[in-house]
C-alpha cells in the first residue's frame, strides 16, 4: 500500500504543477523495469571518490543523472546509522562521509537515498518525492600496521550487493521502489500543497487511471492489482558460474637456433664431473 | 632460496592488482563496450550492473593463476629436466644440475563465466589467457626427481587476456626466476603415479 501511496502522490504532483499531460502507467522509476531505462524511468549513477579507505578517512559519495528530463532534488548516505543529508547545490549533489572509526576491514556498503523529480517541475514545490534507495560497495582497509583484509566475501550469488575486496565500486539500486514513502516535511524538501489536498487530486486521478486501465482491458483483476501492475519488476536474482577450463595447455619449445641446452651433471661426490651438451634434436 | 612474497599471477601481471583486474574486465564485458558481451544487453540495469560485477569478478579469479606455477607445468614436460629427474629420482642420493641456455614456454588457458537470471541461462562470457614465457640461462639442482634449487636464471613473460576473442590487455615483464617460482622444500617434475623407470646407465657413459 505503501507503494501506492508514493504513486499517487507523485502522479498527483505531476497533475497540480501541470507540468504531465498523457500520464501513462509507468511514470514509474524504476532502473529495472526495462533494459531500456530512458524510456519507462530515470537512471541515475552514485559514485564514491574512492573505492577504499581506512577508519576515519573521508569519502565523497556523488549522486548525477543519466537523464537530463529528471533531476535529483535531494540525497543522503550513511555507512551506518544516521543518514548524512546531500547539501543542496546545483544538479548534481554529493555527500560527504567518514569511514567509521569502528570499521571493520574489508567489504562494506554504503546505503543511500536520493529524491527526484522531472525536470520541468524541479523549480516548482513539492510535497513528496519518489525516492529511489540503493547501496555501493566500499572497501576498508585495516588500520596501518593491522592485519590485511581477508579475501573478498563475493561469491557467485550477486544479489547480496556486497562487493569484494577486488570489486569495482557498483551501485546496486533496488529493482522496487522503497517501500515507504518520504515524508512530506522532511529533510530540505520544501513544502507546498497542503498534504490533504494532495492525497485528494491523487485518489482522483488515480481512480480515472485505474478506470482507464481497465477499460482498455490492460489490467485484470481489481484496483489495487492495477497499482501493482505499474511497478516495475521484481528483483532478479543474477548468479555466475564459473567454468574453468580443465587444464591449462602448455607447450615448451627449445631455442631455436644453435646449442639449445647445456646439461651439466655433477654428482657432488666429489670424484667426477661431467659436462654433456647436446645440440638440437 | 626461500621467499615469503606473494605469487606472481597473471592478473597481477597485467593489471597490477586483483581490484583493478575487476574493474578493467567490468568495463571490458559492458554490452556497450565492443567487447561487451551482448547476452547482457536486454537484461535490466539493475541486474545487467549485478551480472557485469561477478563476472568480472570471478573472471579475475579465474584468471589469477600463478606463473610460477605455469612454468612447472612447462618443465614437467620438458624432456632434459624430466630425464634428469628420472635418473635422481632413480639414484638416491644422486644430484643433477642442468643448465639451459633458453626455452620458451607457451601456456593458454579458457575459462567462462555463466550468468545466471533467476536460474536461467541468459549467457557466457568466454576469457582468455595466453602467456608466452622465454626462460633464460636457468641452471636447475635436481635431486630425487625434484628441483630443489634455482641457481640462475630469467624469465620474460608476455601475457594476453582477451574476452570473447578480443584482446583487452597486454603486458610483458620480466622477472628473476627466484620471484616466480618458490621452490620450498622441492619441485616435483615426475608424476606421483608413475614411479621412475628403470635406471639409466651411469652419467659417466655419456659423451658429447
Amino acid at each position: 500500500m505503501a507503494t501506492a501511496i508514493i504513486f499517487f502522490a507523485f502522479s498527483a504532483s505531476m497533475v497540480v504543477e501541470g507540468g504531465w499531460s498523457g500520464v501513462s502507467a509507468e511514470p514509474f522509476p524504476s532502473a529495472s523495469s526495462s533494459a531500456d531505462v530512458n524510456s519507462t524511468g530515470p537512471s541515475f549513477s552514485v559514485d564514491p571518490d574512492k573505492e577504499q579507505g581506512r577508519p576515519g578517512d573521508r569519502v565523497t559519495l556523488s549522486f548525477a543523472s543519466n537523464d537530463p528530463e529528471w533531476v535529483i532534488l535531494g540525497c543522503n548516505a550513511a555507512f551506518s546509522g544516521t543518514r548524512q543529508p546531500c547539501p543542496a547545490s546545483g544538479l548534481d549533489l554529493a555527500v560527504e562521509l567518514s569511514v567509521p572509526a569502528d570499521a571493520r576491514p574489508g567489504p562494506t556498503s554504503i546505503s543511500w537515498t536520493l529524491f527526484y523529480t522531472t525536470a520541468e517541475n524541479a523549480g516548482g514545490t513539492h510535497d513528496a518525492l519518489p525516492s529511489q534507495d540503493g547501496i555501493t560497495s566500499f572497501l576498508v582497509l585495516p588500520p596501518p600496521g593491522g592485519d590485511s583484509p581477508g579475501p573478498g566475501a563475493t561469491g557467485p550469488d550477486g544479489s547480496g550487493g556486497g562487493g569484494s575486496a577486488s570489486a569495482p565500486p557498483i551501485t546496486l539500486p533496488p529493482a522496487l521502489p522503497p517501500d515507504t514513502a518520504p515524508s512530506s516535511g522532511s529533510g530540505s524538501l520544501p513544502i507546498g500543497i497542503p498534504l490533504i489536498f494532495v492525497v485528494l487530486a491523487a485518489a482522483v486521478l488515480a481512480a480515472a487511471l485505474i478506470s482507464r486501465r481497465i477499460r482498455a482491458g490492460a489490467v485484470a483483476g481489481s484496483a489495487v492489482g492495477a497499482v501493482a501492475a505499474a511497478a516495475p519488476p521484481a528483483g532478479q536474482n543474477v548468479r555466475v558460474v564459473p567454468h574453468p577450463e580443465p587444464g591449462v595447455q602448455v607447450t615448451v619449445r627449445e631455442a631455436p637456433p644453435g646449442l639449445t641446452h647445456v646439461v651439466r651433471l655433477e654428482p657432488r661426490t666429489g670424484i667426477a664431473t661431467v659436462n654433456v651438451q647436446e645440440g638440437p634434436k | 632460496m626461500m621467499s615469503t612474497d606473494p605469487p606472481v599471477t597473471a592478473c597481477g601481471l597485467v593489471f597490477g592488482g586483483p581490484a583493478n583486474a575487476a574493474a578493467a574486465l567490468a568495463q571490458a564485458v559492458a554490452p556497450d563496450r565492443v567487447t561487451g558481451n551482448q547476452g547482457l544487453r536486454h537484461l535490466s540495469a539493475a541486474t545487467r550492473d549485478a551480472a557485469v560485477r561477478d563476472v568480472s569478478v570471478v573472471g579475475a579469479e579465474l584468471l589469477d593463476l600463478d606463473l610460477g606455477g605455469l612454468l612447472v607445468m612447462g618443465w614437467r614436460t620438458y624432456a632434459t629436466l624430466i630425464q634428469a629427474a628420472r635418473r635422481t629420482a632413480a639414484t638416491p642420493g644422486r644430484e643433477e644440475i642442468v643448465d639451459i641456455v633458453t626455452h620458451r614456454i607457451g601456456a593458454t588457458y579458457q575459462p567462462s563465466v555463466e550468468v545466471l537470471v533467476d536460474e536461467v541461462r541468459v549467457t557466457a562470457v568466454g576469457l582468455a589467457l595466453t602467456l608466452e614465457f622465454e626462460v633464460k640461462a636457468l641452471s636447475a639442482v635436481i635431486r630425487a626427481g625434484q628441483i630443489v634449487a634455482l641457481e640462475s636464471g630469467r624469465c620474460a613473460t608476455r601475457a594476453t587476456i582477451a574476452i570473447e576473442g578480443v584482446p583487452v590487455a597486454t603486458r610483458t615483464a620480466e622477472h628473476d626466476l627466484h620471484v616466480l617460482i618458490h621452490v620450498g622444500n622441492g619441485i616435483p617434475l615426475l608424476p606421483a603415479q608413475n614411479p621412475p623407470p628403470a635406471p639409466f646407465p651411469t652419467a659417466p657413459q655419456q659423451s658429447w
